[in-house]
């Protein structure tokens, strides 16, 4: 105990200093000599000083070396001078080891009167260690007893302050039994238990000094000391002696560190790396405990203490006498390094609980396989966290707080070993029904995180039902937190499973034997979950940013499972999170939502590319579904924040396609453009600081301003705004072509530039069953300064490698779709539907292909002015164009024929597929994108798409062309080319 | 305790007809049927047992150990599986058990171990209470006073007693490796101070766990059904069942007590299946119970909640404590108590 105090008092050692420094002078005053001197130098000395310190040292310490006869120290001053040599030095540096043989066998032969000695022996302070050999010789001297007893007792007082600097301990062992005999001596009894329990190993306690020990608890009634002691035997020899200390002592041992208090700090500090570290032994007996509970119920993380397991021992333990020194036990590892030493023989605690606050048996848990240890743990924490579950058992809600540390440890230990315990998990199964979401919550939360992955299917029953009542019916704050707990839960696993596969080729599978499949279809199931109660949270907080932070901070991690977790699962947020975010106020969900789906591009890319790379049927594929869904938001997105025409354009099911009757009864001036990154209410605050810096003069805020080259202005202070992820997503997924690089490159046609005509295109990755027939949505030229079009990211390997022009590979791709076997019925109606269109080329590109020089896409650009009057059928695309006649000779390279009044890119006429539909006649000039009008899914099932919606075009054909996102229209385009 | 007045100590008539048509006394079950019990947590609703005669005959089992674990109040507690525990040492544990014991009772001071203390530790196998070979055999453990007077007379007074026992476990016993002894079942009776010294010894010094084990009244619904289809001698005790009506400012019990033979006519007719019993018949034969209560008192007894059955061969209270009455089905008793301590610790 007195060393858990020092231990203490060294974890503060500017107060300690402090009280030093007067101790030390209290003491110093007392002797004759005159020590301000030298207390004062220290600190201007010059090397000239040092040496002649050290030199006077030197001389001091050979004095004592030769001195014979006893002299008294008052008569004699070169005996003064020495002894005030002495502790100054030891003072301000410490004495080296050499010093303390003569010093202490000076003291202790019994020369000089009592006051030198003690002046000595007070003055013994080391600048490093002890050397453990003049221990020993000061031992035999107190063993003849030269010395006085006081002066034995102040010995024994300096060894129990210095043990810590002692270099090594062995021989003080063997001396263990000279030590044991100073217990007679009653005044010298306390410390010696003290220096006892110091020196007590288990092979130390043997019955024969229990008996003596016993004996003299006999004679001297309770006393604090001996009890240390025996409950230290007790602890190494529980066959042997038994002993229960009350709680209600707080010291066991008499403060002998008194006179040395302050220099041990003071080294301590110096030699900070190389001091030793201080734990104190454990008892195990000082749990004190003020309340009055049943037995059984008490919360009582067990101390670790011997293991019980060498009783087994006791009967043949004389035969084998080396088998005790062969097991380390557990109360005698305190550092790393001891570990290390002693992994193979280690000892565990008799109750596995305590490994819990032990960081040292955690490292040991975590490399051992030995279903005990963790069977162990399992029961008795099991057990635990079952009744003092303060929710569920009833008047244990006074205990709460206790439970709350406990949690917080069970927590913290799984953490530290990166594996959720499985009866903490059966635990939260079990008390989640009942659970309040109030109590320990943050506790509760954070155990959840550590559920361990398997393919436990009855999670959806035992988890996320209870989860989900409490989720919806609680505060804002709660539903954030869950998230962030499902999160950090998703990312576990997700690490467990980049563990897993990187230790497959252990032969020894984890115990979990789940299938990939299994995994995923865990992990889906937990993303689909959040996804669901992310969608209604939304809506019951109003879309709040905070809320939509932590969901779209749950996004960041799904959206990248394919490429950093190597897991082949990518799932988009629902619609029920997707919309809220992108038309959120706040540009930090904006920022966070271009992100993420910059994220999902690079992964479902990535995951393209490895399907064609490996050529093989992959046990795993995204749905296609995966892929549409990420086309019908990032057409949204585009549609929103680029092109301006989000209420057109949006083809997902529950997105913001709005009727043209119903947009204008808002009397919305510039609707179209609302939501495009100039007016999107998330980014008006930046167009608004962007104008004023641009036209400092200008105060009428004419947003309209901002296009053209203004418009890039406006882009690049947006990304130095710190918008990354707006940035991350326009430069992978809008790509821009200026028409300017384009003409540099000298290729076919050189267009004149124009301020701010430049082609974007929204790439697209497309599905393998989209291939052959391309969405209408983000195909069409948007318009005359943007033109998305259309990727199909199947092709693409064939088009980015072939040196032959996209044109001529098309017809080879049609016919194509025979290369996926695994495609359902449905798709194959599509596709055979799809080979009588064939694709136009100018939809096939490749996204890695766009920058590369590509003829067709700048005839396209070049045709659409010049085409006129009549259909583009571009796909499954349908461009309407109006005005002039098309010039034959710039729609030949493309393979587009006049095919009665619309252009066909195959030049095959609309009524071999079957369709009928007539021209249609759409007044003013304008390019029109035609987005299909039927459902999606609806779509999918129809064998011959082309014609049919083509015939259903007529009433939303008859819309007034969509102008493009920065004022620009068609007609302007024309007037370019 | 107030009582309903006049019911106390009712003996009902059960009418078969109000339950099923078949005879009543188609489905006797002989009397070496030993009760087998469900897994109750785990199987839910639709539970459905096999009463199999699986323990053996305890006709040839030492009647004197067995006759100290009847007619006594025995408080019930689960233990997880007791690790390093050898059966072959049980003499040196009681050695450290008794000096742990004289250190608790004397704080401070230490004692040797081994040296006579004032209370005595014996611990004794048991090896005829279980159910299967591969049960562990149960443990008695008894301490008992030596009078301070004369130290060297023979006249110990028997203070305390606890018991562990398994008797069927084969569940538990199934994913547990060699180092660990299932015995889950724990029964104390005594003071529960040394319920408490023993209990904190094992628990330090076999890394176990003890845990209150108290019956829901689902399951003392079973134990009714169950005990009231065991044919006992004549002149038995009536079975009686105890409700426990809630939210109320004061506490309000309600006794029923029916005729066993009674009771065992109308479970007859409740079970379809001889040596099955299904969670439907449990239910049902309640119900009657219940039914035949509100037409005579007009309380509805399914409001309350069962708190203690008491029937010629145990009687069982919801807090954990348990008196066995007939040696004839001891293991029986205790099979179904050792099933309700696994689920606990499982």
């Amino acid at each position: 105990m007195q060393r858990k105090q020092s231990s203490k008092n060294s974890k503060q050692p500017l107060q300690v200093h402090h009280s030093n420094q007067t101790d030390l002078s209290a003491w110093r005053k007392g002797g004759k000599p005159d020590p301000e001197k030298s207390l004062q130098n220290p600190t201007s000395h010059n090397s000239q000083a040092n040496e002649s310190e050290q030199d006077s040292f030197e001389q001091a310490v050979s004095y004592f070396e030769k001195v014979q006869s006893p002299v008294s120290l008052r008569k004699n001053e070169v005996l003064q001078k020495h002894l005030a040599t002495v502790e100054s030095t030891a003072l301000e540096k410490g004495l080296p080891p050499e010093a303390f043989d003569v010093l202490l066998n000076v003291a202790l032969s019994g020369k000089f009167a009592d006051a030198v000695n003690t002046r000595l022996l007070k003055s013994l302070i080391p600048a490093s260690v002890i050397p453990e050999s003049s221990l020993v010789s000061s031992v035999s001297w107190l063993c003849v007893s030269k010395c006085s007893g006081s002066i034995q007792l102040l010995f024994i007082r300096w060894v129990i302050s210095m043990f810590d600097f002692i270099d090594h301990k062995d021989q003080l062992h063997a001396l263990y039994g000279f030590f044991f005999s100073f217990l007679q001596d009653e005044k010298m009894c306390p410390y010696v238990c003290h220096l006892l329990y110091l020196l007590t190993r288990r092979e130390s306690v043997k019955p024969f000094r229990i008996r003596k020990l016993l004996d003299l608890q006999a004679k001297m009634g309770m006393q604090p000391h001996l009890q240390a002691l025996l409950s230290l035997y007790k602890h190494f020899c529980p066959e042997l002696v038994s002993i229960t200390l009350s709680g209600r002592m707080k010291t066991y041992f008499k403060n002998s560190e008194g006179p040395w208090k302050a220099a041990i700090s003071a080294i301590r500090r110096r030699n900070q790396k190389k001091s030793p570290v201080f734990q104190p032994l454990l008892l195990g007996t000082t749990q004190h405990q003020s309340r009055k509970r049943k037995w059984n119920t008490q919360l009582i993380l067990p101390a670790s203490s011997a293991s019980t397991s060498n009783l087994a021992d006791v009967k043949d333990k004389n035969s084998d006498l080396y088998n005790i020194s062969k097991s380390f036990p557990v109360e005698q590892l305190q550092t790393f390094s001891q570990l290390l030493q002693n992994i193979h023989h280690l000892e565990l605690p008799s109750q596995m609980g305590s490994v819990l606050t032990h960081p040292l048996l955690l490292h040991y848990m975590n490399c051992i396989k030995d279903e005990s240890i963790y069977l162990r743990l399992h029961y008795w924490m099991g057990q635990t966290l079952q009744e003092e579950c303060t929710w569920c058992v009833v008047d244990s809600s006074q205990y709460e707080e206790e439970f709350k540390d406990f949690l917080e440890i069970v927590h913290k230990a799984e953490c530290f070993l990166q594996e959720g315990f499985s009866s903490c998990e059966e635990f939260l199964y079990r008390s989640l029904p009942f659970w309040d979401g109030f109590c320990c919550r943050s506790q509760v939360l954070r155990l959840m995180t550590w559920i361990p992955l398997s393919s436990f299917s009855e999670m959806k029953s035992y988890l996320y039902g209870p989860l989900a009542q409490l989720f919806f019916t609680s505060s804002l704050y709660f539903k954030c937190s869950v998230l962030e707990s499902l999160k950090e839960l998703l990312q576990n696993w997700l690490n467990w499973h980049m563990i897993e596969l990187g230790s497959e080729s252990d032969s020894q599978n984890h115990s979990l034997n789940t299938t990939l499949s299994g995994l995923v279809n865990v992990v889906a199931e937990l993303i689909h979950f959040v996804g669901r109660i992310s969608a209604i949270a939304l809506q019951l907080e109003n879309n709040v940013t905070f809320l939509l932070y932590f969901i779209l901070d749950f996004y960041e991690t799904v959206c990248d499972i394919y490429l950093r977790y190597n897991l082949p699962l990518l799932i988009m947020p629902p619609a029920g999170v997707f919309y809220p975010a992108l038309l959120s106020m706040d540009s930090v969900s904006l920022n966070q939502l271009c992100y993420i789906m910059y994220r999902y591009r690079t992964n479902l890319v990535a995951a393209k590319e490895n399907e064609m790379i490996k050529k093989k049927v992959l046990q795993f594929q995204f749905s296609s579904q995966t892929y549409q869904e990420y086309n019908q938001y990032l057409i949204a997105m585009v549609g929103c924040l680029w092109t301006s025409n989000a209420f057109q354009k949006d083809i997902h099911p529950e997105g913001l396609r709005l009727d043209e009757e119903v947009l204008k009864k808002t009397r919305v001036k510039d609707f179209k453009n609302s939501f495009n990154i100039v007016y999107h209410p998330a980014l008006m605050g930046y167009a608004l600081l962007f104008l004023q810096q641009a036209w400092p003069d200008d105060n009428t805020f004419n947003f309209s301003l901002i296009k053209g080259r203004k418009w890039n202005w406006y882009l690049e202070y947006l990304y130095a705004q710190g918008l990354k992820g707006l940035k991350l997503f326009i430069e992978s997924s809008i790509s821009r072509v200026s028409l300017v690089s384009q003409s540099k490159e000298g290729n076919m046609v050189s267009l004149r530039p124009e301020r701010g005509c430049s082609c974007w295109r929204c790439d697209r990755v497309a599905t393998q069953e989209e291939e052959e027939e391309e969405e209408a949505a983000g195909a069409p030229a948007c318009g005359p300064g943007t033109a998305t079009s259309l990727l199909n990211h199947r092709d693409s390997p064939d088009v980015a490698r072939s040196p032959e022009p996209p044109a001529r590979r098309a017809p080879k791709v049609g016919p194509a779709g025979s290369r996926f076997p695994g495609i359902g019925a449905g798709a194959v109606g599509r596709r055979e539907g799809a080979r009588c269109l064939r694709p136009c080329p100018f939809v096939a590109v490749y996204p890695e292909a766009a920058h590369a020089p590509w003829p067709g896409r700048k005839a396209f650009a070049l045709a659409l002015p010049n085409l006129a009057a009549g259909e583009l059928v571009v796909g499954n695309h349908v461009l309407v164009i109006t005005g002039k006649t098309p010039n034959p000779s710039l729609a030949a390279p493309l393979g587009l024929r006049q095919v009665g009044g619309r252009w066909n890119s195959s030049g095959q006429s609309w009524d071999s597929a079957g369709g009928t539909a007539a021209p249609l006649q759409i007044p003013g000039e304008s390019v029109q994108p035609r987005p299909r009008s039927a459902p999606h899914t609806a779509l999918s099932l129809l064998p011959a798409a082309m014609p049919a919606p083509a015939a259903e075009r007529g009433g939303p054909a008859a819309r007034p062309a969509v102008g493009a996102g920065r004022g620009t229209s068609g007609a302007r385009l024309g007037a370019a080319g | 305790m107030p009582r309903v007045p006049g019911c106390a100590h009712l003996w009902c008539w059960i009418q078969p007809h109000s339950v099923t048509a078949r005879p009543a006394w188609a489905a006797r079950s002989s009397p070496h049927v030993l009760l087998r019990a469900a897994k109750l947590l785990r199987s839910g609703a639709n539970r459905k047992q096999r009463v199999n005669p699986a323990g053996r005959d305890n006709e040839n089992a030492d009647p004197q150990k067995a006759a100290s674990l009847l007619r006594k109040q025995w408080s019930l507690y689960s233990v997880t599986p007791l690790y390093k525990f050898s059966g072959a040492r049980l003499k040196e544990y009681a050695r450290l058990l008794g000096a742990f014991i004289a250190a608790e009772k004397q704080k401070g001071l230490a004692v040797e171990v081994g040296v006579d203390a004032d209370v005595k530790v014996t611990f004794a196998s048991l090896p005829e209470l279980r159910g299967d070979p591969q049960d562990q055999p149960a443990m008695l453990v008894q301490l008992s006073s030596r009078s301070s007077v004369s130290p060297k007379s023979s006249d110990e007074k028997l203070i305390w007693s606890g018991c562990f026992c398994c008797v069927s476990g084969e569940d538990l016993l199934e994913n547990v490796p060699e180092d660990f002894t299932c015995l889950p079942l724990f029964l104390a009776n005594g003071a529960e101070s040394y319920t408490a010294m023993v209990g904190s010894w094992f628990q330090k010094t076999f890394d176990c766990h003890f845990c209150r084990l108290s019956i829901s009244p689902l399951n003392l619904s079973w134990m009714a059904a169950m005990w009231a289809g065991c044919s006992v001698e004549k002149n038995a005790c009536a079975t009686e069942l105890v409700f426990s009506v809630p939210c109320l400012p004061q506490p309000l019990d309600i006794s029923y007590a029916i005729h066993p033979e009674d009771a065992k006519a109308l479970w007859d007719t409740v079970q379809k299946t001889p040596g099955e019993i299904t969670q439907e018949e449990v239910d049902l034969f309640m119900d009657c119970l219940y039914s035949h209560f509100h037409r005579h008192f007009k309380i509805h007894l399914s409001a309350t909640k069962l708190v203690k059955v008491s029937t010629a061969i145990a009687s069982a209270h919801c807090n954990g404590t348990i008196k066995l009455l007939q040696s004839r089905y001891l293991t029986g008793v205790l099979m179904l108590l050792t099933e309700l301590a696994i689920s606990q610790i499982q």
